[in-house]
């Protein structure tokens, strides 16, 4: 039977925390004593997190396993990591590596996240390789770094890096990208509701966009980024890249309002 | 005739039609707008009567409307019958590839549905090649996208679609559609005493049938003159003409038309389950017992065909179907 776990953080965490190892297909057949005590590691030392949560469960009370993190969990990284099955949402900040590798389900943070969401993580070759990772607010650098399948959706702006060395997969952006985006991007599409800076060594000049395909895309629902989802019904430009490694992902964006501009 | 029952005053041979086994699959066809959506449908289904020749049955089904196709376009639904699923999955990214990715503006989905939901991969494993077969007119530059729709029982589903460039754009398809167990071969024979009152008891069944779900009559208008039967006096030939309904063959062969029947023409439908099969055959037949020519002759009877039930294993018995209400 499915069940909403809803985890309270009892107080603040100061430390740095590594919470790969709280893993929702794990939890899924577990007892919550069991879940409250799995290991993270706190400043690199193992601690239950029991400890640190209130935890409780509703059985039966959704269509599938949901996880709720409430706080703030701005210290604690690789959330999410290696994710595979239901939903994840915190309702808060979230630290570095948020759903890193992560293949299938999805997670939802409300606030902001670290940097790398999405992306790979330690010795792993591959960022995201399925799934939806919606982040409400900003993020930092290198979200989608090496991402392989699935969705990264961000409300609010990215850092430096966005995309880079992509494989395949997709990313919506609403607010302002950092530098070297999509930079060694080979497939994958990244869309922005601002036309990026883009150096034309890496990327073709922009050209309209006309397929169908973005209706396709604008019928998908939630989590989703309400400015990208509106946008995807308008006249949409094209680039290209990442030429220097003959790639051919690409990143769309609002068709300005000068073309020849 | 013997045997008969009577619907609007017209007999009914107590007789069965015998349907086969065939493999299924829907296609969704959508473009910028409602003409290019019927040429490139039109051009898909051409050549599609028969299995004995053409490879596949195709038509038709239905004219969908915008909000019922995967990009919000105009759209119309076909069903592709075959016998065997190998067969399907040659003619289907064949024609696809030379009737939808030549026509302007044209995109080509999966449509097969499951509990009244556009049915992904994990409801229909069988599946026949689209964009699988046909990215490779890309030359490198498609692109391949899964997205994660939620069907309206509020589940995943995750559809896998290829964009390939092409000189007005892109052309969108799915990887692959679902294909599925289907029956085709249901038939009835309509007999008159002239040529109109056939014709229009004719037309009659198939506009009746035409806006029912699930079924195709891949012949043209519904309707073909040449009803077969099993093989040949030449080798060769494993169809050939019907001659026990052909009038001019009457004292030559055990005929079976009605004494006075001068027309036979025989409504061939295929279907995705018996039941839309019964239904459809109830539909038409009940339409055509009705309709009535400008000078007020009915048909004179009707019957269905089938090869004593030893070749297929679906036998629709007209008493049995006819014995619901319109």
């Amino acid at each position: 039977m499915n069940r909403r776990i809803e985890m309270t953080l009892r107080h603040s965490i100061d430390q740095s925390v590594d919470a790969a190892s709280c893993r929702a297909d794990r939890w899924a057949t577990q007892s919550i004593d069991d879940i409250r005590r799995t290991q993270w590691f706190v400043d690199g030392r193992p601690d239950e997190i029991g400890h640190w949560f209130h935890v409780d469960s509703y059985e039966g009370a959704c269509q599938s396993n949901r996880i709720h993190w409430i706080g703030d969990f701005q210290n604690v990284h690789r959330i999410g990591h290696l994710h595979r099955l239901g939903q994840w949402t915190i309702e808060g900040h979230a630290g570095h590596e948020v759903g890193s590798c992560m293949t299938a389900g999805r997670i939802e943070v409300m606030g902001n996240a670290g940097d790398r969401a999405g992306s790979s993580s330690g010795s792993r070759g591959s960022g995201m390789n399925g799934g939806i990772l919606t982040i409400h607010g900003n993020t930092g650098t290198l979200a989608g770094h090496r991402m392989r399948r699935g969705e990264l959706r961000v409300g609010g702006s990215a850092g430096e890096g966005l995309g880079s060395l992509m494989i395949a997969g997709t990313i919506q952006c609403a607010g302002s990208v950092g530098q070297n985006l999509g930079v060694g991007m080979r497939r994958g599409t990244i869309i922005l509701s601002q036309r990026p800076r883009l150096p034309k060594t890496r990327f073709t000049n922009p050209a309209p966009l006309r397929t169908p395909f973005q209706t396709i895309l604008a019928r998908q629902r939630g989590p989703l980024i309400e400015s990208i989802q509106s946008m995807l019904h308008q006249d949409l430009y094209q680039v290209r890249g990442d030429r220097s490694m003959q790639g051919q992902g690409e990143v769309w964006f609002p068709a300005p309002s000068d073309p020849a501009g | 005739m013997t045997g008969d029952f009577h619907l609007d005053g017209v007999p009914i041979r107590d007789t069965f039609a015998e349907a086969f086994d065939m493999k299924a699959t829907r296609l969704i066809v959508t473009a910028a707008d409602q003409r290019w959506c019927h040429d490139a449908a039109m051009a898909m289904v051409g050549f599609g009567t028969s299995v004995i020749a053409c490879g596949v049955e195709i038509a038709i089904e239905r004219v969908l409307h915008e909000s019922e196709t995967p990009d919000q376009r105009p759209g119309i639904a076909i069903l592709a019958f075959a016998v065997s699923g190998r067969e399907l999955e040659k003619q289907i990214p064949r024609r696809a590839g030379q009737c939808i990715l030549t026509c302007p503006t044209a995109s080509i989905y999966g449509g097969m549905m499951r509990d009244g939901i556009n049915a992904g991969r994990s409801s229909i494993p069988k599946r026949i090649p689209l964009g699988k077969s046909l990215r490779f007119f890309g030359d490198g530059y498609q692109i391949s996208k899964s997205i994660t729709l939620v069907d309206e029982a509020g589940r995943d589903q995750v559809r896998r679609y290829w964009r390939i460039p092409v000189m007005d754009g892109e052309f969108v398809c799915e990887h692959d559609v679902g294909r599925v167990d289907a029956i085709g071969g249901g038939n009835f024979i309509l007999f008159g005493r002239c040529l109109s009152s056939v014709t229009i008891a004719c037309r009659a069944a198939v506009d009746a049938m035409s806006p029912l779900p699930g079924i195709i009559t891949p012949f043209p208008g519904g309707a073909t003159r040449s009803g077969s039967k099993v093989g040949s006096k030449y080798p060769s030939v494993f169809a050939s003409t019907n001659d026990r309904f052909c009038p001019s063959l009457r004292g030559q062969t055990d005929s079976l038309l009605p004494d006075d029947a001068a027309v036979a023409i025989e409504i061939v439908l295929d279907g995705l389950t018996a039941d839309e099969i019964r239904s459809a055959m109830n539909a038409g037949i009940r339409a055509a017992c009705k309709a009535k020519s400008d000078s007020g002759r009915k048909l004179i009877g009707i019957t269905a065909g089938n090869y004593g039930g030893q070749l297929g294993r679906h036998h629709f018995h007209l008493r049995d179907v006819l014995k619901d209400g319109p």
